[in-house]
């Protein structure tokens, strides 16, 4: 009994111990020494000046982002920012300068919210309903300001502007049938005009004292359709666009009963005016505001440790990866990115390092042509950001798959391979054959196909009348009825592992199943019951044999996946119990281990043993990625951007699947933690400290110099570089190393010992003399 | 023999239904004198080809018996005939592929390869892998030969005309979940210990005697001094 409670005690210690250890708070003399971050807002969606008595100096912007944030018009600092929900219901809808607040409509129109200008305190907030959200509700300033009238798909409601309070709502007569996209007003009445397709358009009027529907009247309009661009001018008047016939109807209501066509020929001008309806909505003089650079950025360390990042809509950057300053940018013109699983990318290759001088370092970006869809590659410089090559080299084929070969050719260019849709190969730099001749017999290629849910393998063949090919040798179906491929997860090439196995508590090893050409696949779908389901799948992308399966019934996406090692950890969310969870494999042959030189997968090793064991998560993660280094003997971590701003450093031995729920005495021998069904975030595990960032797309993480230290770049929204050590610096001396007390201990040993053999030898001289 | 695809369609319908059903009718065959030709276990044809690119043509069949167990075996249709043993060793000097594949879904394989010349030296012994999904819908085949690495040997033809295979069937698993049970149950057990250990009815010397001890150590030690020093004075 005793013993048991002392080990108990043990074990409280070991874990204090334990997060003692890897607690990586900074004191505060280290805040922004060895990280930086930036905040940004995104593109401008809507802007205004501050009218508010205070100042005059201010802008305050929404972004296509989802943030409202006021800006300095001098200097463009953030002065304040709000960042909103990632997903519909943070859209903002509209922005209103009232007083000296600022008003917002987000919720798909039933949030409105009330800001201080200054200081953005929320003032008030207000819920008009709770039904379904609407994509674009049209919202209007009544009564000297004092008034917001929104119309949504089935409401219209006015909200005073003093306290946020609901004056009325109403329904939209006969929203079954009538689609109500405009409306506008006069000093009593509020004007509702709804479009039934094919046959006319309805005007309602509402009294704006009560809300009651006084009158509907309809004006035959057999031309109008869903999809019918109109526009209400300020002037009250609704002008709509028909582009079969390209007519412009217009319409003065209420007293008009008529639509007037005119031919579009005649009023180009016009047009005009329409267009810049919009900028008059957001006060003319605002147009210019363009403040912080679009968000979407790609980062890359190479051998020298310096950070470049790609942005991956038309500009690539150049950023410091020491400070955050931007060294250079470029517009690489026509490009677009690739769509794959549903995500934007624009993949980016480092041909050449830094490491061999006096070749200069590449890198290229790969992108298609806006209007071609022909592969268009992008070989820079990443010091300078000029491109290597006279232009843009313009392929002449979609590329449908791109590898990167692990050879260099004389030059020390790793060659990137392109595969197009007529299963050719091309390589770049085209004198780069011969390591493609070479890579031929032992590199295949697969391609997942995300709508139908096939996996193909292909192996590459040189055949004398086309070149080089590739021709498919296995295939793997993840095909149901609702069933979609979600991710795609490979091992990072550069990875290294040090240790082969684990060492168990009776000292035999564990060894690990390390397979260089596992990928891992997920689905997400729903079974017969309509229940949705997450499955994985550990693919060997050589011979296509499926190694491991599980299946997470009542799951949802989005999976995050972290795939290194023998290891696999994934994110998902538990629909039945309302929780995130996070899953860790672990793959081992067992005892002894089959191919001791080199793994073949088509001489694989028995089907590996696959450990697995979960934990709840009681945070959402938005990004996952694991911490690597240049030898692999550092412990490994697992960083997880968090979405309330926060980036969590975890130790990889607390997502470990042998974690015993009792352990033995076997079991501590070997280190491992007693099981613990929560894993939490304590606050100094939270690398970046006060400096939350949001809406993060992913995390990049880089070998540094130092075997002990991993470089870390968060990117989305907001930007935030940092290293982790993640078993502390071991060899790096520490900031408060006494070099003085060395030195002076060194010279002094130097000295005496040098004075000492002086006086040594004259002793051993008067004793030979004597 | 090549299975129509119509007829395949209508198999692989029903076979859903027969991966659910197979315990249940495997029981009740047992409990009473069942029809046993209706074992519950599904087919699968198997169909091969010489090198990359090479025509397919039948295997055999692959019966699972028993999805859960993962029993399940390999039926050959004919041996091999001395044009497919020339087109294997051909593939083998070559350095080609053997390639085999499973026909699922109408126009839609399943496929794996192995080097020609690793089921050419082990004498045509393989390892089939079937890996299942949840529903029992087959995802992926995998093949290996024993032993499986290429040393240049030559078997003679007549040690090539029959298959020596294993079949290996691989379902999905159900993910990890969170184990809170057993983990609240250890707590309330190290709860109760702790509750236990406070109603401790042991005697009071049992207790604390390490208290206990050094006190009367100390008493004995001063006690004796005393009565040293208390005879010295004596003697004086």
């Amino acid at each position: 009994m005793a013993a048991s409670t002392c080990i108990l005690n043990f074990v409280k210690c070991l874990i204090i111990l334990f997060f003692v250890n890897v607690s990586l708070a900074l004191y505060a003399d280290q805040v922004g020494k060895f990280d930086w971050n930036q905040k940004l807002i995104g593109k401008v969606k809507y802007a205004l000046f501050d009218h508010s008595t205070h100042s005059s100096k201010r802008i305050v912007v929404a972004t296509e982002e989802n943030v409202i944030a006021a800006l300095n018009s001098k200097t463009g600092a953030i002065l304040w920012r709000h960042v909103f929900e990632k997903t519909s219901v943070g859209i903002v809808h509209a922005l209103y300068n009232v007083g000296n607040d600022v008003v917002t409509l987000t919720g798909g129109g039933n949030i409105i919210r009330s800001w201080n200008s200054a200081t953005g305190v929320l003032h008030w907030e207000s819920v008009a309903s709770k039904s379904t959200a609407t994509d674009n509700p049209q919202s209007l300033l009544m009564l000297e300001k004092k008034t917001l009238v929104v119309l949504t798909s089935d409401t219209v409601f006015a909200v005073g502007l003093a306290t946020g309070k609901i004056k009325w709502t109403a329904e939209v007569p006969n929203k079954d049938t009538v689609v109500y996209k405009h409306f506008y007003t006069d000093l009593d009445n509020l004007y509702l005009i709804g479009t039934v397709e094919g046959s006319h358009v309805t005007i309602a009027t509402i009294s704006l004292e009560t809300g009651k529907v006084k009158l509907q009247t309809q004006v035959p309009a057999s031309w109008v359709l869903l999809s019918t661009t109109c526009k209400m001018l300020q002037s009250g008047r609704l002008i709509c666009f028909e582009p079969r016939m390209k007519y412009l109807y217009s319409l003065q209501p209420p007293s008009g009963d008529q639509f007037v066509p005119t031919a579009l020929s005649d009023v180009m001008g016009q047009l005009m005016v329409i267009k810049d309806v919009s900028f008059t909505d957001l006060h003319a003089d605002s147009v210019g505001v363009q403040v912080a650079p679009d968000h979407h950025i790609v980062i890359t360390v190479d051998a020298s440790g310096q950070a470049k990042l790609v942005k991956d809509l038309p500009q690539v950057f150049g950023i410091d990866n020491l400070s955050g300053e931007v060294i250079w940018q470029k517009l690489i013109p026509g490009i677009v990115p690739f769509q794959q699983l549903g995500k934007e990318t624009l993949p980016l290759f480092v041909l050449r390092t830094t490491a061999h001088f006096p070749h200069p370092p590449e890198y290229a970006v790969l992108g298609k042509h806006k209007a071609t869809g022909n592969g268009l590659l992008d070989v820079f410089n990443p010091i300078t950001g000029r491109c290597m090559t006279r232009e843009v080299i313009q392929l002449n084929y979609r590329v449908q798959h791109v590898s990167q070969l692990a050879q260099h050719d004389a030059d020390f260019v790793r060659p990137v391979i392109f595969v197009d849709t007529n299963k050719l190969i091309h390589v770049y730099p085209e004198t780069a054959t011969d390591v493609l001749m070479e890579a031929v017999a032992h590199n295949y290629l697969f391609s997942a196909d995300a709508d139908t849910g096939v996996v193909t393998g292909y192996r590459m063949s040189l055949t004398a009348e086309k070149g080089f090919t590739s021709e498919p040798v296995w295939s793997v179906i993840l095909s149901k009825d609702t069933q979609r491929i979600t991710n795609v997860v490979a091992k990072r090439q550069n990875e290294h592992v040090h240790s082969q196995g684990r060492v168990l508590g009776d000292r035999s090893v564990l060894y690990k199943y390390l397979n260089p050409n596992l990928v891992v696949f997920t689905t997400e779908g729903q079974d017969d019951q309509e229940k949705s389901y997450v499955t994985l799948y550990l693919i060997d992308v050589i011979s296509g044999q499926v190694v491991f399966s599980a299946n997470h019934q009542r799951a949802k996406g989005p999976v995050n996946i972290v795939h290194s090692e023998n290891w696999v950890v994934y994110t998902y969310w538990n629909q039945r119990l309302r929780r995130h969870e996070v899953a860790a494999l672990e793959m081992y042959e067992g005892r002894t281990q089959s191919n001791t030189t080199a793994f073949s997968s088509l001489a694989p090793p028995p089907t590996p043993i696959v450990e697995r064991q979960a934990y709840i998560l009681p945070y959402t993660v938005v990004a996952m990625t694991t911490t690597i280094t240049e030898k692999g003997i550092t412990n490994r971590h697992i960083l997880l951007a968090l979405a309330d701003g926060g980036i969590l450093d975890l130790p990889k031995a607390l997502l470990d699947p042998r974690r015993p729920n009792t352990p033995t005495a076997e079991h501590r021998e070997e280190g491992l933690i007693p099981y613990m069904p929560e894993i939490g975030a304590p606050k100094e595990m939270i690398i970046n400290y006060n400096r939350s960032v949001f809406n993060i797309d992913a995390i990049y993480s880089a070998p540094a110099g130092l075997e002990s230290t991993t470089l870390i770049f968060a990117y989305g929204l907001d930007l935030f570089c940092t290293r982790v050590w993640p078993s502390k610096m071991f060899d790096v001396l520490k900031d408060d190393f006494d070099y003085w007390l060395i030195s002076v201990v060194l010279t002094a040993l130097i000295l005496s010992s040098i004075i000492l053999q002086k006086m040594a030898a004259r002793k051993q001289l008067h004793a030979a003399w004597k | 023999m090549l299975i129509q695809t119509n007829v395949l369609r209508r198999f692989f319908i029903e076979m859903k239904f027969a991966v659910c059903l197979h315990f249940l009718l495997f029981v009740a065959a047992k409990a009473g004198d069942f029809d046993s030709d209706f074992d519950g276990g599904y087919t699968l044809s198997v169909e091969h080809a010489f090198g990359a690119g090479g025509e397919f043509s039948s295997r055999g069949t692959v019966t699972v018996k028993s999805v859960k167990s993962g029993f399940a075996v390999f039926t050959q249709d004919r041996p091999l005939n001395h044009e497919e043993i020339e087109k294997l060793r051909h593939a083998a000097e070559s350095d080609g592929f053997y390639m085999i594949r499973i026909p699922t879904k109408p126009e839609l394989y399943v496929s794996t390869f192995i080097k020609a010349c690793s089921l050419y030296e082990s004498e045509l012994s393989d390892v089939i892998r079937i890996h299942l999904d949840q529903t029992g819908d087959v995802i992926g085949v995998s093949l290996t030969t024993v032993p499986a690495l290429c040393q240049g040997l030559e078997p003679p033809d007549s040690n090539l005309t029959n298959f020596n295979t294993s079949v290996e069937v691989a379902q999905t698993v159900t993910g990890p979940t969170p184990d809170t049970s057993t983990y609240l149950q250890k707590m309330a057990k190290d709860k109760e210990q702790k509750v236990a250990g406070e109603q401790d009815n042991r005697s009071f010397f049992a207790k604390y005697w390490m208290y206990i001890v050094p006190v009367v150590v100390f008493m004995l030690i001063t006690s004796a001094s005393d009565q040293g020093s208390g005879g010295g004075g004596g003697a004086r």
